[in-house]
């Protein structure tokens, strides 16, 4: 059972498993931080919210923590080297970032959706490189959408070179996945503002990419 | 194959902002991974370089002892003759005279950010690929963290990035680097297989300047090939 509860349902429904002396329903709810990484709900909704703002301080501290039980758990339930299980959390700490922005997790169980997550990463890598150890064939993700590292080096000294109010615009709608309607509620700036300065934006980034 | 760049300007409107999309998406992701990973290096045990144990994997003894020999071997030849391959003794002069970071500059007016400091931890620990990306974030570089980032592409063996960064620092020509970076920009050159830039950026390091007896050196061989 997995209660999405704010703070003051979650001590509503606490008092009320008190009275009624269910204990199923209060270990349920007080267990579920635990299960979500020490958050309420409306933590994982500030949560949410900063890393569609494009900032991932809080989403970094909390993942750094996991990060280390969650290669022992692959380590120790697959038998998986470290290194294959330190590039499966990584990849899932990426993967569930993405999904959080794109609202496609919801307040549960965190922790154990991360882990099963990992453990699905782990498996996916294993099983492609014994396909390609057969086929004699890998396709990289670069070759598949033709963005090489270069390419992504290059991008990100320009970027560094970019100004504040272009980063903030492009990661907002980019990296957070965020609608330009919902960043010029944000900015307090018309669609239409925010549509040109998205193309500015864009013209300029580039134009220091081939520079 | 087309670039980035080629495929981006041949684009429709769409598949413009679909492909910067998915670059900027990529970017920031290795962004965010490299700090992860310092993190991580930071309060913990577990560590971004930390492999199995090495007893475990005797290949990899077999592999370094491999290694070891024919790097000696590369550095007798290169000491006995005269006609080593010029990226060979390049990477040679780099290598025996490995930079580190003096660390945060005292009075500077500026508090030493967090993102810099383990930048600098992971340029002196050698882990230059981190190093580079940790400068490349820090949002207000001054000359010395400008400075670091191309050692740290240079030495990451990014030498077209190297070379870019260094090209625009040297547009200063009051840096307090310019000897260095004459030097590093030439090294850049080489090893990127620039060779006549190589020669013309050789030619900066003047008599007198750092490293300008091996500059001459790399010159001589330059002009035999």
């Amino acid at each position: 059972m997995h209660l999405i509860l704010s703070y003051s349902d979650r001590v509503l429904f606490l008092a009320y498993s008190y009275i009624q002396d269910d204990t199923k329903t209060r270990m349920t709810i007080l267990d579920a931080p635990n299960k979500n990484f020490g958050l309420d709900t409306k933590e994982f909704d500030r949560l949410v919210e900063a890393l569609k703002r494009g900032n991932t301080d809080l989403f970094k501290s909390i993942f750094q923590n996991h990060f280390r039980d969650c290669v022992s758990y692959i380590q120790r339930k697959y038998s998986a080297t470290y290194d294959d299980a330190y590039d499966a959390s990584m990849t899932t700490i990426l993967v569930f970032r993405k999904r959080l922005v794109e609202d496609k997790i919801a307040y549960g169980n965190l922790r154990f959706l991360f882990t099963k997550m990992a453990s699905q990463h782990y498996i996916k890598a294993a099983k492609s490189v014994s396909t390609a150890s057969i086929d004699n064939v890998e396709i990289s993700d670069s070759e598949e959408d033709g963005i090489h590292d270069e390419d992504i080096q290059k991008l990100s000294l320009a970027w560094n070179r970019l100004d504040d109010a272009c980063k903030e615009l492009l990661q907002m709608n980019y990296y957070g996945g965020m609608k330009l309607a919902e960043i010029a509620l944000q900015l307090n700036k018309s669609a239409t503002a925010i549509r040109k300065q998205k193309e500015r934006c864009k013209s300029k980034l580039i134009n220091l990419f081939h520079n | 194959m087309k670039s980035f760049y080629e495929k981006y300007q041949n684009a429709s409107e769409e598949t413009k902002d679909a492909l910067l999309n998915r670059a900027v998406n990529k970017m920031l992701d290795k962004q965010l991974q490299s700090e992860i990973e310092v993190g991580l290096s930071a309060d913990q045990p577990i560590s971004i370089t930390k492999k199995e144990p090495f007893a475990r994997r005797r290949w990899l003894r077999i592999v370094i002892a491999a290694a070891a020999s024919i790097a000696v071997l590369i550095v007798a030849y290169i000491n006995l003759s005269d006609t080593g391959d010029i990226t060979v003794l390049t990477s040679k002069y780099l290598s025996e005279d490995l930079p580190t970071h003096p660390g945060v500059e005292k009075g500077a007016g500026e508090q030493a950010t967090k993102i810099r400091n383990d930048a600098i931890k992971a340029f002196n620990d050698q882990n230059y690929t981190l190093s580079g990306n940790l400068f490349k974030q820090i949002s207000k570089k001054g000359e010395e963290d400008n400075y670091y980032l191309a050692l740290s592409s240079l030495y990451a063996g990014q030498y077209s990035e190297a070379i870019q960064v260094l090209q625009k620092n040297l547009q200063n020509p009051n840096s307090k680097y310019v000897q260095e970076m004459n030097w590093y920009l030439a090294s850049a050159f080489i090893l990127n297989d620039n060779k006549e830039q190589a020669t013309q950026q050789l030619e900066q390091i003047n008599p007198g300047n750092w490293n300008y007896d091996k500059a001459q050196k790399l010159l001589r061989k330059l002009s035999k090939q």
